[in-house]
């Protein structure tokens, strides 16, 4: 009898044991998202398409030179904290004598008005991300009487800053 | 006469056969008793994930991302039909104020099949006891995109089983 009761409750058990088995799984899900930053750049010619619509938009008098090319810049982050600046060198001459000093170099960005490349130029600032910005740099001398004639390189930099 | 030796020979053929099944008798095991047996078989599920955890490691440009694991869901059920339903959760940031990842964002593939979103509840797959239940393998993909805060996100996916679907 004893026998009897046993092997019935213990096939009930182990059946049961089974039913408890789970329905329903959660999967915990961790995304690990990184701060990243496309940065990418040209050189682009008087007669790109670019180089002459800023070219056209700009509104300098006599007394400033625009180098016969720019730059075209496109620039992405999702980062808020994330800033991009320009930083200009002086201007070199190609025979690498002669230079024009920053303070004589101005900086337009799409054509607008030009500012001076002494300090360091913001492109990339914490209200543009998530949006791709496409720029078109050109870059203006003030022309001074000690200038030399010839052609000149530009040397810039861009640099990255993190707000903390 | 003749009636009489049929009745004998009769007679005689009766007791051979009594006497045979009297001999077996003695030699099987006499029941003193009997036990009954109940067996109750109810419905039975069970579904188990080889992994509890899901990670995507984002270092790159925001664009698809597939799950640094590979989770072998494993089924079985008495059920006459079944099917296996996946719905996952918005990824929240880990800051408040951070906009989630929408749930839409995640996607998964069944069996290295095309990757199905996990926004809604949806089937993928179903079985029955008329035929063996095999792993499952489930690879998950998550689109980032450059409005994405940087950070750690997190959320869930509910894998259901269905009786009957």
């Amino acid at each position: 009898m004893y026998f009897r009761n046993f092997f019935f409750l213990s096939s009930i058990l182990s059946l049961s044991a089974i039913a408890e088995g789970q329905k329903s799984i959660d999967i915990d899900v961790q995304a690990d998202l990184q701060s990243s930053l496309q940065l990418q750049w040209k050189r682009i010619e008087f007669n790109d398409k670019l180089y002459q619509k800023a070219k056209t938009k700009l509104r300098i008098d006599n007394s400033f030179n625009v180098l016969p090319y720019g730059v075209y810049i496109e620039l992405q982050t999702n980062d808020k904290q994330r800033t991009i600046f320009l930083n200009m060198g002086n201007l070199i001459s190609t025979n690498k004598i002669d230079k024009i000093e920053r303070n004589s170099i101005y900086i337009s960005l799409d054509g607008d008005k030009p500012v001076s490349a002494k300090e360091r130029f913001l492109l990339l600032q914490p209200a543009d991300r998530g949006m791709i910005k496409k720029q078109v740099v050109l870059f203006v001398v003030k022309k001074q009487p000690y200038h030399k004639p010839g052609q000149y390189l530009a040397r810039f930099k861009f640099v990255n800053n993190s707000i903390p | 006469m003749i009636v009489f030796l049929i009745k004998f020979k009769a007679a005689f053929l009766l007791f051979v056969i009594l006497g045979n099944s009297n001999l077996y008798a003695l030699t099987k095991l006499d029941e003193i008793s009997s036990i009954n047996i109940k067996a109750i078989v109810p419905p039975y599920t069970s579904v188990s994930v080889s992994s509890s955890e899901l990670s995507f490691e984002i270092l790159g440009t925001p664009g698809d991302y597939i799950s640094t694991n590979i989770v072998t869901l494993t089924v079985d059920s008495n059920q006459s039909d079944w099917g296996i339903y996946a719905q996952a959760t918005d990824l929240a940031h880990k800051d408040f104020g951070v906009p989630p990842l929408p749930a839409k964002r995640l996607s998964f593939s069944v069996n290295e099949q095309t990757f199905k979103p996990l926004d809604r509840k949806a089937i993928f797959f179903s079985g029955s006891n008329k035929k063996e239940s095999r792993p499952i393998e489930l690879k998950f993909k998550l689109k980032t995109t450059w409005s994405d805060t940087p950070g750690i996100y997190k959320g869930k996916v509910t894998i259901s089983f269905f009786n009957n679907p």
